[in-house]
């Protein structure tokens, strides 16, 4: 089930809600955290019920593995062996199927093997239980129910796609008597988060989708993208991706808030960052936070030399890369951002040595280009899209200018042609593009760039948390409040992404 | 504290609620896509509203439902655009006419709107026209085709999970939008459909640019990405097996067909004949053939007949005027003929009648010697008619560069 569905919205969500409330009230909270174990699961179970038994089985994998590692012996090889058999699952249905091409490939054999197909958010379930067993083994989990356990794995808000909680953030809140009664407060903040976030999504992400598919299809084809057409492809995409996720964030976000949860910030405005290190900071921040405790940290961080820093800044990348998908695109995805981590990270250290400091407007267009061209493998079907790509966005495809601008060139017509440059449109390739959806464009980019984030118009009530992390502004004079204005204005931003759920399409980030 | 908190929510809830039910109700009054049975009148005919056009697949699914009609014609935009309500309803008075046509379609949506319409209808004619676009393979359906809407499934089964699709023309911005358009006289009138199916009329185009225009559509994408395959993007069809189903779905419901190969314009066929296309489309032809053949044995029933209304007639080779004042009689586009045509060659259709090199009824006896006489025409057509020749390379080259 989709949060921006009818059946989520209207159905799903008022019911549980309404079960949640009515059987906690009258102290029965673990009937309660029973109910929503079981909304979380009939939830995941909607797409696809055969998944149910792969996430029951890993919970209660874990849940037992953890119960002895929380005990007095304390078995490093326990520890190992249960993480090999996380990672084992999470490969066998995540990269298997990738692996088999390779080697058939390479080693030109012809194993057969069916399509194996990904379980719902196995990397999101399977990230969080690891680091739970290595906080328990660490001695840094209290010891905890399973029916709370259950409900940490499989909250619903954010099961499918995050945002990655910690055991630290979830358990501890699900034991609060406070939680159990309604209160209109966590209710109302919940429902403006998540239609803030609903309106991200279904409105403003989908709005791109159209020139997105338009310049990427084109792109695993024999046509040349040409320079112009390449970048404004990889900015709608740029565009589209952040709507669609931090939206989805905000959804999630808002129905853990509903239910009394406060969840971790996901996204602070990334493409407003000024290098690429700050954009990290900033983009799926709870999937970073992850990352750096529990890869970057273990291969030593920056305890251990200089190079080895960077070594393990670029192993964690190409890491995270594959995390994504099974598939040579998100290895390089992640080997571009790596590779970009550490060029910052040389450019810090001779800009102390040298005392440089970069214009902020050069640092911000820096950082957002290096971060579109990067954009384009992680939404490429192939390799070869990739190139074709990159090939438009360094100019050796050409370029389509103005065609007001041909009376210019009439007189040096073969030199433009020799240097592929032709003057029947900018965007002449993605079909016609109308002044309208250029506006559109502007828009969303006025609020990306500009407007505050749905964790800073909320700042009064706590969104979530490590709101220390956000960029300060002040904007309490438009920041929220539960006044008339905001009711309207709310309510307004709820009817249309309401009005716009007709062109259903899945999250992006479903996938990985 | 948290009474702020609940009166906001109350706000909320009262405003959203009041603000969709508003809507709602508007949307069901205006029957923007006209699929809740209000029907507009434009010079004293019934059309439905000018939101029909722009959700075609949905109006034309929902209108086979509602009028059940005993004749159906389908094919293409080349169908949709080419045929006169009048005429049509003339040739078969007394029947329920409908033209189930959609543009930009593939054969497996043909197939799907037939088994649609085999389904809900009592159906006893078909007349299905034919283009050679509609076989390639790697040409998905168009985003706004749903199977769900259909009756049957692909495998003709009744289709358990029907789209309901009230919320999308009630509780939608598309339906606020266009009802709100056509409420205030915005929308365009001009491009509309009949209640039965068919195109009001037929006017627009018929000089040089709209040629151009069409055939570049043709020459950038329809016909060359991904390069042109009967394999479809999944390699496990061919699209001759849906040609296959509908003839073996008519056959079994003793439904008479009638298929036709579209009278574009000569300049249509110079295209394929550029991207070096040729030798696919009369595969394609004798392929068809063989297919019809095939699928009539095992029902000792007599072979669907196709009438080839492509190659070179008088029709097809009108002038195409180089001065945009000027307008054609025959077509709009290269693609596309007008329904004086149209009323011709179901005048063919129907009475199993042919010109010279116009609407020969395929067989296995004649199939080559027309393909010869096709090719003939062809090298005849491009001495006598090298600028627009030239026209359809220079488009051709223009693409090859970029």
């Amino acid at each position: 089930m989709l949060f921006n569905s009818y059946e989520f919205i209207f159905v799903f969500l008022p019911i549980v809600l309404f079960g949640f409330y009515a059987i906690g009230s009258k102290s029965h909270h673990r009937t309660a955290i029973a109910w929503l174990v079981g909304a979380s699961l009939f939830f995941y179970g909607w797409w696809n019920p055969a998944y149910l038994s792969i996430m029951l089985i890993s919970m209660l994998f874990n849940y037992a593995v953890g119960t002895v590692l929380s005990g007095k012996d304390k078995s490093k090889l326990l520890l190992i062996s249960s993480i090999v058999i996380n990672l084992g699952a999470l490969a066998y249905y995540k990269y298997f199927n990738f692996f088999i091409d390779n080697l058939n490939s390479l080693a030109s054999t012809n194993f057969n093997v069916e399509k194996i197909f990904l379980p719902l958010a196995i990397s999101f379930f399977t990230f969080q239980q690891i680091a739970y067993l290595v906080d328990t083994y660490r001695g840094e989990t209290r010891e905890y129910n399973f029916l709370s356990y259950c409900l940490f794995v499989t909250f619903f808000p954010q099961l499918i796609a995050g945002p990655i909680v910690h055991h630290r953030e979830m358990l501890p809140q699900f034991a609060k008597d406070s939680l159990y009664k309604l209160s209109y407060r966590h209710l109302i903040i919940g429902l403006t988060i998540f239609t803030l976030g609903f309106f991200k999504k279904a409105v403003l992400a989908d709005g791109t989708s159209d020139y997105v598919s338009s310049t990427f299809t084109l792109a695993e084809t024999s046509a040349q993208i040409t320079f112009f057409a390449a970048w404004a492809g990889s900015f709608c995409y740029a565009l589209q991706l952040y709507f669609d996720f931090s939206g989805y964030s905000d959804m999630a976000i808002g129905l853990a808030r509903m239910f009394g949860i406060i969840l971790p910030m996901n996204f602070n405005s990334p493409y407003k960052s000024l290098s690429i290190t700050a954009f990290w900071r900033s983009w799926h921040m709870t999937l970073s936070r992850f990352l750096r405790d529990y890869l970057y940290i273990p291969l030593g961080g920056n305890r251990k030399g200089k190079t080895r820093q960077l070594i393990n800044l670029m192993l964690t990348m190409v890491l995270g890369g594959l995390w994504h998908g099974a598939g040579w695109n998100f290895a390089l995805w992640g080997f571009l951002h790596g590779a970009f981590l550490v060029l910052h990270n040389i450019w810090i250290r001779l800009a102390q040595h040298w005392h440089l400091k970069l214009n902020i407007l050069f640092a911000w267009w820096l950082t957002f280009s290096v971060v579109l061209f990067a954009w384009v493998p992680f939404r490429a079907e192939t390799l070869d899209g990739t190139f074709n790509l990159w090939r438009g966005m360094l100019g050796i495809n050409g370029f389509f200018l103005p065609k007001w601008m041909a009376k210019y060139a009439s007189n040096s017509g073969s030199w433009f042609s020799e240097h592929h440059i032709a003057f029947v449109g900018i965007f002449h390739q993605l079909g016609p593009v109308k002044f309208i959806d250029i506006l559109w464009f502007v828009v969303l980019a006025f609020i990306i760039f500009y407007m505050p984030n749905t964790q800073q118009f909320m700042q009064r009530y706590r969104p979530v948390f490590e709101l220390s992390k956000m960029y300060k502004v002040d904007i309490s004079k438009i920041s929220w409040r539960p006044t008339l204005a905001w009711s309207f204005m709310i309510s307004f931003l709820f009817v249309y992404a309401t009005l716009s759920l007709t062109r259903i399409s899945e999250f992006l980030y479903f996938q990985f | 504290m948290n009474r702020h908190f609940f009166i906001y929510g109350s706000r909320f809830i009262i405003f959203s609620a009041f603000l969709l039910f508003v809507s709602c109700l508007f949307c069901y009054y205006i029957d923007p896509f006209s699929v809740y049975g209000r029907v507009y009148m434009k010079n004293g005919v019934e059309v439905n509203s000018p939101g029909f056009t722009k959700q075609l697949r949905m109006g034309k699914a929902i209108g086979i439902m509602q009028r059940k009609p005993e004749v159906l014609i389908m094919g293409s935009s080349r169908s949709a655009f080419g045929f006169s309500s009048q005429v049509t309803k003339d040739y078969f008075s007394g029947q329920k006419v409908y033209n189930g046509s959609l543009s930009a379609t593939n054969i497996y949506e043909v197939l799907r709107y037939f088994q649609h319409s085999v389904a809900l209808s009592p159906l006893k004619q078909v007349f299905i026209g034919l283009d050679f676009y509609q076989f390639h393979g790697q040409i998905s359906s168009p985003k706004n085709f749903r199977e769900e809407r259909l009756a049957v499934d692909v495998n003709n089964q009744p289709s358990g999970n029907k789209v309901n699709d009230s919320l999308a023309t009630l509780l939608s911005g598309d339906a606020l939008f266009y009802s709100i358009k056509v409420a205030t006289g915005l929308c365009n009138w001009d491009d509309i459909y009949l209640i039965n199916g068919f195109k009001e009329r037929d006017d627009r185009g018929g000089s040089l640019n709209s040629f151009i225009k069409s055939e570049k559509a043709y020459i950038d994408k329809t016909y060359t990405i991904p390069e042109f395959t009967f394999r479809t993007s999944d390699d496990k069809k061919n699209t001759f097996d849906y040609f296959r189903q509908i003839i073996q779905l008519a056959h079994e419901k003793r439904i008479e067909l009638h298929f036709f190969i579209s009278p574009s314009h000569a300049r249509q066929w110079e295209v394929i004949g550029q991207l070096g296309l040729w030798d696919k489309w009369e595969y394609w032809k004798r392929e068809m053939l063989n297919i019809t053949q095939q699928e009539a044995q095992p029902y000792s029933q007599s072979a669907f007949l196709i009438h080839d209304f492509s190659g070179y007639s008088t029709y097809s080779t009108e002038m195409v005027p180089r001065i945009d004042e000027m307008r054609m009689h025959w077509y709009s586009d290269s693609s596309h003929y007008k329904q004086a045509l149209g009323d011709i060659i179901l005048g063919h259709i129907i009475n199993n009648t042919s010109e010279e090199s116009f609407g020969r009824i395929l067989s296995t006896q004649n199939i080559n010697d027309h393909l010869q006489l096709i090719r003939a025409d062809r090298e005849q057509y491009r001495h006598s008619h090298e600028q627009g020749t030239a026209d359809i390379k220079k488009l051709i080259d223009v693409r090859n560069e970029y």
